[in-house]
């Protein structure tokens, strides 16, 4: 990874490098350039000097002879002299200029021009002052006397030294001419060198521009190679950006979001401010606060070098948030969201970034519940097959018809055309009475699917009861709990038809799987074990109140068959009003010095010839006077006038009533009375009758004397 | 981290049957097990006397609970690579220990798999 | 419990229509379930069918002597055979009408239909038990049957 960003780093930095070196080197090859053509211009005046002061000494020997023939002839000289002085100034001044160029042409240190340029200095030396003196002389030449002009004293002196220049001419000629030759020659071959070497340079400078402009070309093809894949490559990241599904975004070190997201994302957070926006900012509307900080917490971590971002998954907070997001049609929609990080290391200028991914998991979310939903289903009705496989299969055959009886009994009712306010009261009162038998049995069975079911029903009911008015539609949700109930059943009913199908025959008193019971009887009697029922309502109701308690039973077993479906509903009602209402808790029964596990004892016997004597009683509190007349005040059983006028056994007769309950809580075991209502209707249906014997403190017993059976098939109404 | 080297571990749980499941569970070559700790006192205590390079850590542990540890175990020694080893329930906890100095994190209960992955990557982290 | 919620809905609908429309109001019997036949129809009856989450059919019968005092009470003459229809077929409109506004989106609900003749098979689903609410309004007795499963 560190190689190829480096490779790219320098491909990028190469053209450049490579403009500035040639750049730099073509500036010193031109600099030098031009120094050298101006030295070769220099050196250039400096020849043409030279040569033009070759031909002066020659013209000075002709001027001097001017001067001396006019000297002979008498004629004027001032003339000669004059150009003599202008080419003597000239040849001086002409010295100078050769100098100034020798020095502008790099030459002024040079020995070979050095020992010509003295040379000619020193041959000038020799020639110049005889020239000077030539035209040193003022004042006219000649005295003009009657015979004719003749030299004067200047013209003597001026053919004195006319005729000395004359005679250093030749040398002069020699001399100084042969420096200036010597001078022209070493300055032609300065020229040549200036030249060739300019040519050099300008030589090497072109090739170096050439050079640089087949590199510039070599570069700028491969930039544009390059730049053609980096559209390329921004159009498929648009692409990619633009169509992906998930959120795509890239935060930097301020955890902020920068220009780079996905078309994606704005829809996810159901939002179009998302660019530029800070990270934070943007959750805070979806999480709870703790999450928030739990979540930049989590982000910051994966700046930190020595965390391993693979190792941190788990950690991660925004792995599944539920967000509530306000939908357009008004009201919210509850969506979730899965947040993942990774860190992507930029090169260079463009630093470290994380790639945030958004992702709306709701489907997946609900399908993984809905799957969860129907393990549970699945789950429930797996432990509804097993409750029902411990029934024994003629127990559940029966409840399933008396149970399907007893519902159509309670639609019945229901479609009874009554409408006036204690017609519903008798009503509700009548369903009340089915409900509760039934829930009885189905607690008793172990069914705890159905028996949940009636008591929920059970549970409307009463909720019912309690309201001051009841009209038609306070009903609907009885009849929508038993369509519930029945629908429940009709799938217990083929279950127990499926069963039937598959029973070994003879054996109908056998369950499937061992029942729960301990020490079920399995005998050849085709009686249900009534005993181990009773022990099983025993058990779960001191369980469920936190109580203690122990059945005694006697004589269930010859119960006649004509009253065995009654005094089986009978028993079971008042096993468990016994261990609800009855009996005290193990602290009550410390207190009162008694066994922390209470009896509770059943038995049938025949009494005489006329009938038959069934009891349940209990050693518990007894049953409490005061509270029983308060209740029948309370709830209007009984007006306070006859309360006063009454005795106890009758105070006592009105927990038979309809409606009366002294249970503080309901809870489905037992507790609002309409056990004993319908136990009392049971038992005069039998034309039977049930006394009351109790202590406060020492026990309750109920004693229900029933008439002799005389047809077997004798029923009480269910 | 010198791949060549050994990388010496400690284990830190409070739980016997866990110190040992990780113990039998990790089989990366060059990671020698230098020691077990069963809380935080114990942890320092043996780090100071087998120098480890790699902790497994729990995070909630009697005397001195993980993140404190995490915590001390990296001031004496930046370099330390720590995994935490914990039943998540509370992410931010974790976290927190990531925070201290902690590599990584890997949830109770982990596959064999799971762990060497973790212990792989926290020598590269 | 929302069936239950679906038989309020209805119910409040019907009662709404007698209070509103024919302004002397309705009694709402115990409910019950239809077992084993269907339950009655009377002279007319106006249903809507529902479809979506929740299928099956909720349909308001009535005699025709009940219509026609409706009729009267809502100052209407004619008792012509063509204005019961209408009536029924309105009481059905406004259940149709409620149950869009309650139910939202999740239920698909047809227009209503009305029929006629107390011989009538409305095709319940077999497997669901029509829930009858009673009606009854002054010595009239009219159903409203709630059959969704």
């Amino acid at each position: 990874m560190k190689r190829r960003r480096y490779d790219f780093d320098l491909a990028q930095l190469l053209p450049v490098a490579v403009a500035t070196t040639f750049a730099a080197v073509l500036t010193v090859l031109l600099t030098l350039g031009i120094q050298r053509a101006s030295q070769l211009q220099s050196a250039s005046s400096a020849l043409q000097l030279a040569s033009e002061l070759r031909s002066l000494p020659q013209y000075f020997g002709t001027e001097l002879t001017l001067v001396q023939r006019g000297l002979e002839s008498r004629t004027f000289v001032g003339e000669p002299l004059q150009e003599i002085a202008t080419a003597r100034d000239g040849f001086d001044k002409a010295l100078e200029r050769i100098d100034a160029e020798l020095l502008a042409a790099g030459l002024g240190s040079t020995v070979e021009i050095q020992r010509i340029r003295g040379a000619l200095d020193a041959a000038w030396a020799r020639f110049a002052p005889l020239l000077s003196a030539v035209t040193g002389h003022t004042g006219a030449p000649y005295a003009d006397t009657l015979s004719g002009s003749r030299l004067n004293a200047t013209g003597r002196a001026l053919k004195g030294d006319v005729d000395a220049a004359l005679a250093a001419q030749a040398d002069s000629v020699r001399d100084v001419g042969g420096a200036l030759k010597d001078l022209a020659a070493g300055l032609q071959d300065a020229v040549g060198d200036r030249g060739r070497s300019l040519r050099s340079f300008l030589l090497i400078g072109a090739a170096v521009a050439g050079l640089l402009l087949v590199l510039m070309l070599y570069f700028s093809l491969r930039s544009r190679r390059a730049s053609a894949d980096a559209r390329r490559a921004e159009r498929q990241v648009a692409d990619i950006l633009g169509t992906v599904r998930e959120g795509l975004f890239l935060l930097d070190r301020n955890l902020s979001l920068g220009a780079v997201y996905s078309a994606s994302l704005p829809r996810i957070l159901h939002t179009d401010a998302v660019r530029d926006r800070a990270f934070e900012d943007l959750l805070r509307p979806l999480v709870p606060a703790k999450t928030l900080a739990t979540a930049m917490k989590f982000v910051n971590l994966l700046w930190k070098e020595k965390v391993h971002e693979d190792l941190i998954d788990t950690v991660n907070p925004l792995n599944q948030i539920e967000v509530q997001f306000a939908r357009s049609g008004g009201g919210t929609e509850s969506r979730f969201l899965s947040f993942a990080f990774k860190r992507v290391k930029g090169g260079g200028a463009q630093g470290e970034h994380l790639l945030g991914i958004v992702t709306d998991i709701t489907d997946r979310v609900q399908i993984a519940r809905e799957l969860e939903q129907s393990k549970a289903d699945n789950q429930a009705q797996l432990d509804l097959v097993m409750q029902l496989l411990r029934v024994p299969f003629a127990q559940l055959q029966s409840f399933v018809q008396d149970a399907d009886m007893a519902l159509r009994k309670s639609n019945a009712i229901l479609k009874q055309p009554g409408r006036e306010a204690t017609e519903l009261r008798a009503k509700l009162n009548g369903v009340f009475r089915e409900v509760h038998t039934v829930k009885g049995e189905a607690g008793a069975l172990g069914l705890a699917s159905i028996a949940a079911r009636l008591h929920q029903l059970e549970e409307s009911l009463a909720a019912l009861r309690e309201k001051s008015q009841v009209d038609g539609n306070d009903f609907i949700p009885v009849v929508v709990r038993l369509d519930e109930l029945m629908s429940h059943l009709a799938g217990i009913g083929q279950f127990a038809d499926r069963l039937a199908e598959v029973q070994p025959k003879g054996d109908t008193m056998r369950s499937i799987v061992p029942p729960l019971l301990a020490n079920q009887v399995i005998g050849a009697d085709a009686e249900p074990p009534l005993e181990q029922l009773l022990a099983q309502v025993v058990r779960d109701s001191a369980a469920a109140q936190g109580k203690r308690a122990a059945l005694q039973c006697r004589g269930l077993q010859d119960i006649p068959p004509a009253y065995r479906k009654a005094v089986h509903d009978i028993t079971i009602h008042m096993a468990r009003n016994a261990v609800v209402h009855g009996i005290e808790a193990p602290e009550g029964r410390a207190a009162a010095s008694k066994h922390d596990t209470a009896a509770v004892r059943v038995s049938f016997e025949q009494s005489g010839s006329e009938g038959y004597v069934l009891t349940v009683e209990d050693d518990g509190q007894g049953l409490p006077y005061e509270r029983i007349l308060d209740t029948a005040l309370r709830k209007g059983l009984v007006s306070p006038a006859d309360a006063a006028r009454m005795e106890r056994p009758a105070v006592y007769g009105l927990i038979f009533r309809s409606g009366f309950s002294t249970a503080e809580q309901v809870t489905e075991h037992a507790g609002r009375g309409v056990g004993l209502d319908a136990v009392s209707q049971t038992v005069r249906e039998l034309g039977g009758s049930i006394g009351i014997a109790t202590a406060e403190g020492k026990f309750t017993r109920f004693r229900m004397k029933l008439p002799r059976a005389e047809t077997p098939a004798a029923t009480h109404a269910a | 981290m010198n791949a060549t080297r050994a990388h010496r571990l400690m284990i830190v749980d409070d739980s016997n049957v866990m110190r040992r499941k990780i113990e039998r569970s990790q089989d990366i070559p060059n990671v020698e097990i230098v020691g077990t700790a069963g809380n935080g006192h114990e942890a320092l205590a043996l780090h100071a006397e087998a120098r480890p390079t790699l902790v497994t850590m729990d995070l909630t542990m009697p005397e001195m609970d993980g993140i404190e540890c995490v915590e001390q175990l990296v001031g004496r020694d930046p370099d330390i690579r720590i995994l935490v080893i914990s039943a998540l329930a509370d992410k931010a906890t974790a976290i927190e220990a990531l925070e201290k100095g902690a590599s990584g994190f890997l949830c109770k209960p982990f596959t064999e798999r799971q762990l060497n992955d973790a212990l792989v990557k926290l020598i590269e982290s | 419990m929302s069936l239950q919620r679906e038989i309020g809905t209805f119910v409040s609908a019907v009662l709404n229509y007698f209070d509103t429309a024919v302004q002397q109001a309705a009694v709402v019997g115990t409910p019950y379930l239809a077992l084993g036949k269907p339950p009655d129809i009377f002279d007319y009856t106006g249903m809507i069918r529902i479809s979506g989450k929740k299928k099956g059919v909720v349909y308001f019968t009535a005699p025709k002597g009940m219509l026609s005092v409706m009729l009267m009470r809502m100052q209407e003459t004619d008792m012509s055979d063509a204005n019961l229809r209408d009536l029924v077929g309105e009481v059905a409109n406004t259940l149709s009408g409620n149950a869009r506004k309650d139910f939202g989106r999740n239920f698909i609900i047809s227009t209503p239909s009305v029929v006629t003749g107390t011989s009538t098979t409305i095709g319940h689903s077999p497997d669901t038990r029509p829930i009858v609410v009673p009606i009854d309004w002054r010595t009239y007795h009219a159903n409203l049957v709630v059959c969704l499963n």
